[in-house]
């Protein structure tokens, strides 16, 4: 009978033979996913911003809900919070469907207004019926890829405007009202073809709520029609602070 | 972090059995970790905690792909060298012996495979062990012995079948 000394032995000597998968690069790929979610190279975690964030947002809906709605039965709900700039027509329908063609009706979206007052974008048929009440609305997400075709490998860039995660000023009691825009951050992009998804990466809106970013083709795209689609937030889109996301279509080359 | 990384993977490896599983389930470990940095107490030791929260999110991983682990191991063919060298004889042998070892272990119910990974393969302390089996030491050391004890039952009962 083999003594249990013997096999301890035996097992402390096969310990540094035993052969392991070898050991994934953790330490760069921790530090991409800790630079994307905070928003840039070698910045910490930040705690008490998230905490401003979510009283932001708190505030945010204790002043506009009760607002908006207002103003929905004001106007009619027609073109108020969605969809102003880009066409009114569209924010009945809802849905990110609609964004892609308020898009394309739109043109290119640079030569849109800026958000800086989305009184003057988001609120112009409210204000025209003599509502303030759409100081803190802002226009649907919109995406544009340039250029909008490419081959596998091939670079492109996408240019985002509208890109708006909330409010942390809103001042609608005035004529005009004012209403200072918090960017979209953590906005994650996406190659989309045929069923299949590649992330292309995570990207934080400037303070202009503008969205930039220099992105490739993914290898494995093939030749025909696909769509860019660049997506934040978290919960139901219908729902304040939801997800939002605008799309720009794209043709893969050979 | 490079520093802990080997022993972090190793041990979500330990519990998932898959490589991929364990990559996933260490780098968000580190994610966590970091995140949660400012309520370390400083001068405790790091890596008992971070090794818990590497073994919560290979366990978690693994219940979510509702699979036992099955640990897959393999003794290098070319360990230290030794001031004399073993004849080719004594080093076949002595391969054979390894092997025959490693398979034993693997055959190990998940409990006694794991406590044995840990402390020989891995070679974490009991304090270590602890922490990733989320017992106490003295049951580290008891489940330690057990597992030896079955083990060494394998080996005996793998030897009277071959002859």
């Amino acid at each position: 009978m083999q003594p249990d000394r013997d096999l301890d032995r035996e097992l402390r000597d096969l310990g540094p033979r035993v052969e392991y998968p070898p050991t994934p690069d953790l330490a760069s790929s921790v530090r991409g996913r800790l630079e994307a979610e905070s928003g840039g190279p070698g910045s910490p975690a930040r705690p008490l911003p998230r905490f401003w964030w979510i009283a932001a947002a708190a505030l945010f809906l204790l002043v506009a809900v009760p607002v908006v709605s207002l103003a929905v039965r004001g106007t009619g709900g027609g073109g108020m919070l969605a969809g102003g700039a880009a066409g009114g027509g569209a924010a009945e329908s809802g849905g990110q469907e609609a964004v892609e063609g308020d898009r394309e009706g739109a043109g290119d979206i640079t030569e849109q207004e800026a958000p800086s007052s989305m009184a003057a974008d988001s609120g112009a048929s409210s204000a025209s019926s003599g509502s303030s009440a759409a100081a803190c609305a802002s226009p649907e997400a919109a995406l544009e890829a340039r250029p909008a075709r490419g081959a596998p490998g091939d670079e492109f860039g996408i240019r985002g405007r509208y890109f708006v995660a909330g409010f942390s000023a809103c001042d609608d009691t005035g004529s005009g009202g004012s209403a200072r825009t918090i960017p979209a951050r953590d906005v994650r992009v996406e190659f989309r073809q045929d069923g299949r998804t590649w992330e292309l990466g995570r990207f934080e809106a400037d303070e202009g709520s503008r969205l930039a970013a220099s992105l490739e083709v993914p290898a494995s795209a093939r030749p025909g029609d696909a769509t860019v689609r660049a997506t934040y937030g978290q919960g139901p889109p219908e729902a304040p602070y939801g997800r939002v996301s605008a799309e720009a279509r794209f043709s893969v080359l050979d | 972090m490079r520093g802990h990384q080997a022993v972090a993977f190793r041990t979500a490896f330990t519990i998932t059995g898959d490589a991929a599983e364990s990559e996933d389930a260490a780098q968000e470990a580190f994610v966590k970790v970091y995140r949660t940095l400012e309520r370390f107490r400083s001068g405790a030791p790091f890596r008992p905690w971070l090794l818990t929260v590497v073994a919560n999110e290979a366990r978690n991983r693994r219940r979510a792909a509702g699979r036992r682990a099955g640990l897959t191991l393999r003794a290098v063919k070319h360990g230290s060298q030794a001031v004399t060298p073993p004849s080719p004889e004594a080093t076949v042998v002595a391969r054979e012996r390894r092997a025959e070892l490693l398979g034993a272990v693997e055959g190990l119910r998940e409990e006694d495979r794991e406590v044995i990974s840990l402390r020989y393969f891995l070679e974490l302390t009991e304090a270590e062990a602890a922490s990733v089996m989320g017992c106490a030491r003295g049951t580290v050391k008891s489940r330690l012995s057990r597992a030896v004890g079955r083990l060494r039952e394998k080996m005996m009962e793998a030897q009277d079948a071959a002859g």
